[in-house]
């Protein structure tokens, strides 16, 4: 491109060093905090947590790659696998010698870190993380279902809290002489005879440690950064390392003063709350608002120009990119292409309800299609009322350049989700996407939002087998009877409903004892910016932010239950030109001895295709299901419903036999609430309608919609024009998400055969975007096998 | 009683059949033969089988029913000012059944457009265009003898029909197929831009260019594609074309 801005140049030698860099475990963080429990014992735990990272922040590696003008790393390694030891050691024990050669997110680990994590990282940590606690205590019928495939459960256990958006508004605003200052005020109330004020005041103390490790931190990048400039012959690049230097004495010690300040500051807070614990989905929330007014003052005062604040964007983009999350092999089945989730919104409405949508607004979709990397996890808050055209137009301009961004999220939907979740109006107005499509809010609000994954594939094969699961043969579900004595529809209903009761119960009890298990997982740097941890002195982890609530329970394989069910009724109960016996037979052989009754159910009603006989059932279903999940409570708050698969549609697929709906055993399942691939036939108009039949805002952790779009239906001034037109129908249909995938399936099918010419290539899996060539096979192969949508008439000519 | 249609097909999200996000109706039959015709499926007024039996070309069905199905669509037209639009086969060849739907339409504020070919009896073109909002037709040749070599039928009324479109005020989009070697010749372009021009000074034509994603669905109903030999037309040909009807007043798009 001739025309490309200057600074893209910046951008693309940071960006090829990323590319060029392939990912390894970093254990540096692993061993400091190793080196500090074993100095602090005795102590409370969250004080050992808090001097942990004070230690990580006196001592882990600092380093200024060349370039940059946003630094900070929270590890020691450009793409490093962060190992959080007290939460997860044993699955890098397990793994040590597969990490690099498994199928999903490979890991290099070099010779002298498994020394390390042999010789001091696993003789301290044995029998003593949160995930050997998990498997202790893991019920039968919890295990039940994990093993047979019906459930998965373990991803809490394997890495850090995540699924949060932290304060940071506040945070930078106050810079941590702000937080100190309240912490100081809080503790002096303290009376240390008043039963509970002692374990106020330690926690307190830690979050004091905290601060302290902050500023260190900052200070410790202040002066590599002068060490650099003062080696430095290249004069712009010395001015620039000495500014990196000002900016880091400033922040996050002090409030920001202006957008660069403010940009930095965050990005200290990021990598410290993955330093205190590495995982997915610390969602950078709506920066588009809170670096406003820095880039608005700047830019009054002539201190920035549109085009530096749009290089600090991109900057800082690629540093979103180093971060990879470290998980097990299991959990990377079901979430590959290390996929750190920081979801970052634009858009929307203000806290007073107003439209939100500024400059910054358009400059960080601009900062994605600049740098076209899977981090941040772009997402746009769309109002249909209050947003202007131009700013759907900018959306749907990224949107047709094919690399997945941005999560397309319905403003209005989401801000009643957050109520749903028992937040009032006043607050959910400044609401922001998480992690894949879950909803948050800055600052205020605790909860796993993504828990634990039910597989409908398996309720329903426990349903046509009385509670057993097919591949094993184990009884793990309820036994609600044997199918071929079910007289009647409502009977086979009844049972669907049955195991649905039945699978939410157990998950719950689960939920609840990982909740118990968490209280002994405090994270005081992430808490440090919570308003009301301060003031109520207690941990994110033990439920002292604003709002809590109950952890978030996950459907998927949602298509595969609706289709499935409107199979029997369809076949088995309404033209009865199946029956029941026959059915099951046929599903037993996976229909290899019933090419007929295949057909039958394929041509059975699907959901999809804006068919009321399908997508009644689909209403029906889904509504039970949210009012099962929202029928318990936890003890932070009621249970919330979800439906986004992140690519656990594909494993759990594996597990699950042949269906009523013609799918055939160990084929993916279907993602999200998008029908299962190429049984919708009707073009995306139908879609949408048929997915408006979930009540999708009683999901509170979000519904997912994957669609892809032929490369030539938005190829031309009418198609984005109309593509805006489906986005704005698609919020008056009350449908929460799309996110559309426009590549050819050509182009996928080459970058399969030729991974190394195709490194860049960046696809939406599922509330995420990764580089397509990183994902395991047969997660390419389901994108490849997702229905494109085509325009509707055929090519005419007179 | 109401009037029975037979469509073959009904596509969504159709995106260049006028305004909007769009459902575009394809109706079966049509009086014309056109060689290069894309979807021989449309042109038996009979309800068809493929050559292998396994697919079926064409249903019938009210009026209401077919507003019924379509309106299904009514969500995606408001939000981009699209509606429906009446394609085939030829939709002028079942003008009651047609008739009854767009005034359907008209009573329940949908925006419809009709893809025509204008053959059909005058008062017939003249009825159905008024219930029409937008109407796209085609001039495949001007010399009739042409016209009928090309597409079985002379051209009499449908350039009668045509030049009174032209003349009334409804917002129109003629087509012109390009098709090499048939109707390319620099007469039959000269003589669509004075036809064009005279009626309706900056009338819009729009030029297709031949192309042959139908030759499938003549292997499927066990026929053979009448151009075998006839290539789309090359980006220097459309240009040419462009070139001579750029000397007339009227709008190509």
């Amino acid at each position: 491109m001739e025309n490309q801005p200057k600074y893209l140049e910046r951008v693309e030698r940071l960006k090829s060093k990323l590319f060029e860099t392939y990912p390894e475990i970093d254990l540096e963080d692993a061993k400091l905090l190793t080196q500090s429990f074993l100095e602090t014992q005795g102590e409370a735990l969250v004080t050992r947590k808090a001097k942990a990272f004070l230690k990580q922040c006196r001592e882990k590696s600092v380093k200024i790659w060349d370039d940059e003008l946003i630094v900070g790393n929270s590890g020691s390694k450009i793409r490093g696998g962060i190992l959080s030891a007290d939460v997860c050691w044993s699955v890098l024990d397990r793994e040590l010698d597969t990490i690099n050669t498994r199928e999903y997110d490979k890991f290099r680990l070099l010779p002298e870190d498994k020394k390390d994590f042999e010789e001091m990282i696993r003789p301290y940590w044995k029998g003593r993380s949160n995930y050997e606690e998990w498997l202790a205590r893991i019920p039968a019928d919890v295990a039940a279902l994990r093993d047979n495939g019906a459930l998965y459960i373990d991803k809490k256990a394997v890495r850090g809290w995540g699924e949060v958006t932290a304060g940071y508004e506040w945070f930078i605003n106050n810079g941590v002489e702000g937080l100190r200052k309240r912490i100081l005020e809080r503790k002096a109330k303290l009376d240390a005879t008043v039963p509970g004020d002692y374990e106020k005041e330690v926690y307190l103390d830690a979050l004091l440690t905290v601060c302290e490790g902050l500023e260190t931190l900052a200070e410790r990048y202040a002066i590599e950064a002068e060490r650099l400039a003062a080696k430095e012959q290249e004069p712009r690049r010395k001015a620039e390392l000495l500014e990196i230097a000002q900016v880091c004495r400033r922040v996050p010690a002090y409030p920001a003063r202006s957008f660069r300040e403010a940009m930095q500051s965050f990005y200290f807070y990021q990598i410290s709350i993955f330093m205190e614990q590495n995982a997915a989905a610390y969602n950078p929330g709506r920066m588009d608002q809170y670096l406003y007014p820095y880039y608005k003052a700047d830019l009054e005062a002539g201190r920035i120009t549109p085009e530096e604040a749009q290089e600090l964007f991109d900057c800082l983009w690629v540093k979103f990119s180093e971060q990879c999350l470290f998980q097990d092999a299991k959990s990377a089945e079901y979430a590959s292409g290390y996929p750190m989730f920081q979801n970052l919104c634009a858009g929307g409405v203000d806290k007073m309800g107003r439209d939100a949508v500024n400059d910054l607004s358009y400059m960080i979709i601009q900062a994605t299609m600049d740098t076209q990397l899977y981090q941040p996890s772009l997402s746009v808050r769309y109002n249909m009322a209050k947003n202007p055209n131009s700013f759907l137009r900018k959306i749907v301009e990224l949107m047709v350049m094919g690399t997945g961004f941005p999560a397309f999220h319905n403003d209005e939907v989401g801000i009643r989700m957050l109520m749903n979740k028992g937040i009032p109006l006043r607050e959910a107005l400044d609401w922001n996407p998480g992690g894949c499509v879950e909803t948050n809010l800055a600052g205020k609000l605790r909860a796993y939002s993504a828990l634990a994954d039910i597989n409908l594939g398996s309720v329903m094969e426990f349903v046509l087998l009385n509670g057993k699961c097919r591949k094993t043969g184990a009884l793990a579900g309820a036994q609600t009877g044997d199918p071929a004595s079910f007289a009647t529809f409502g009977d086979f209903l009844n049972a669907v409903k049955a195991q649905l009761r039945y699978v939410i119960k157990v998950v719950v009890k689960a939920s609840h004892i990982i909740d118990e298990i968490c209280m002994g997982r405090p994270v005081p740097a992430l808490s440090v910016s919570f308003e009301e941890c301060i003031e109520n002195a207690k941990d994110y982890a033990w439920g002292g932010a604003k709002y809590n609530t109950g952890n978030g329970i996950i459907c998927i394989g949602v298509s595969d239950l609706i289709n499935s069910v409107a199979a029997v009724k369809h076949l088995v109960y309404d033209t009865k030109s199946v029956s029941m016996k026959q059915l099951l037979a046929a599903l037993a052989s996976d229909f290899e001895d019933a090419p007929e009754i295949l057909k039958a159910c394929k041509e059975a009603p699907k959901y999809g295709n804006d068919d009321q006989y399908a997508d009644s059932l689909a209403a029906e279903l889904f509504a039970y299901i949210a009012d099962e999940i929202e029928s318990y409570r936890s003890k932070f708050g009621v249970m919330t419903p979800g439906i986004l698969p992140v690519s656990g549609n594909t494993p759990f697929g594996v597990e699950v036999g042949a269906l009523p709906s013609g799918r055939r055993a160990g084929k993916p399942l279907a993602d999200g609430v998008s029908p299962n691939g190429g049984t919708d036939v009707n073009g995306p108009t139908a879609v949408l309608k048929s997915v408006a039949n979930i009540p999708h805002d009683r999901f509170v952790q979000g519904t997912l919609l994957n669609m892809k779009l032929d490369p030539q239906m938005a190829n031309s001034e009418n198609g984005i024009r109309q593509i805006m037109a489906m986005l704005r129908t698609l919020c008056s249909l009350g449908v929460y998400h799309v996110q559309f995938n426009v590549v050819d399936q050509k182009k996928l099918l080459e970058a399969q055969a030729h991974p190394e010419e195709y490194r860049n290539l960046l696809v939406r899996v599922a509330g995420y975007t990764a580089f397509f060539v990183e994902l395991g096979k047969e997660v390419q192969d389901d994108i490849i096998a997702r229905t494109v949508q085509r325009e509707g008439s055929c090519a005419s000519c007179g | 009683m109401a009037a029975v249609g037979r469509i073959f097909n009904i596509g969504h999200y159709a995106v260049h059949d006028g305004p909007g996000i769009r459902t575009t109706v394809f109706l079966k039959g049509c009086p014309a033969r056109c060689l290069w015709c894309c979807s021989p499926q449309s042109q038996s007024f009979e309800i068809e089988r493929s050559a292998d039996g396994g697919k079926i070309f064409g249903r019938e069905l009210t009026a209401a029913e077919l507003f019924a199905e379509v309106r299904r669509d009514a969500p995606f037209w408001r939000r981009s000012g699209g509606g429906v639009t009446l394609s085939g086969g030829e939709a002028m060849a079942q003008p009651d059944f047609v008739m009854e739907f767009l005034s359907l339409c008209r009573a329940n504020n949908v925006h419809t457009a009709i893809e025509s070919c204008l053959f059909a009896p005058y008062e017939t073109a003249m009825r159905i265009a008024e219930l029409t909002d937008f109407i796209q037709f085609d001039l495949k040749a001007m010399d009739t003898e042409l016209h009928r070599r090309l597409t079985a039928k002379g051209n009499e009324n449908i350039l009668e029909n045509a030049a009174a479109l032209l003349r009334g005020d409804k917002p129109l989009l003629a087509r012109l197929p390009l098709i090499p070697g048939l109707n390319d010749s620099e007469e039959n372009l000269r003589a669509t831009g004075a036809f064009l021009e005279k009626r309706r000074a900056g009338a819009a034509l729009e030029i297709l260019k031949y192309h042959r994603l139908g030759v499938g669905l003549y292997e499927e109903l066990g026929r053979s594609y009448p151009l075998p030999d006839v290539m789309p037309p090359s980006d220097e040909e459309y240009a040419r074309a462009r070139e001579i009807l750029s000397d007339y007043n009227i709008r190509l798009l």
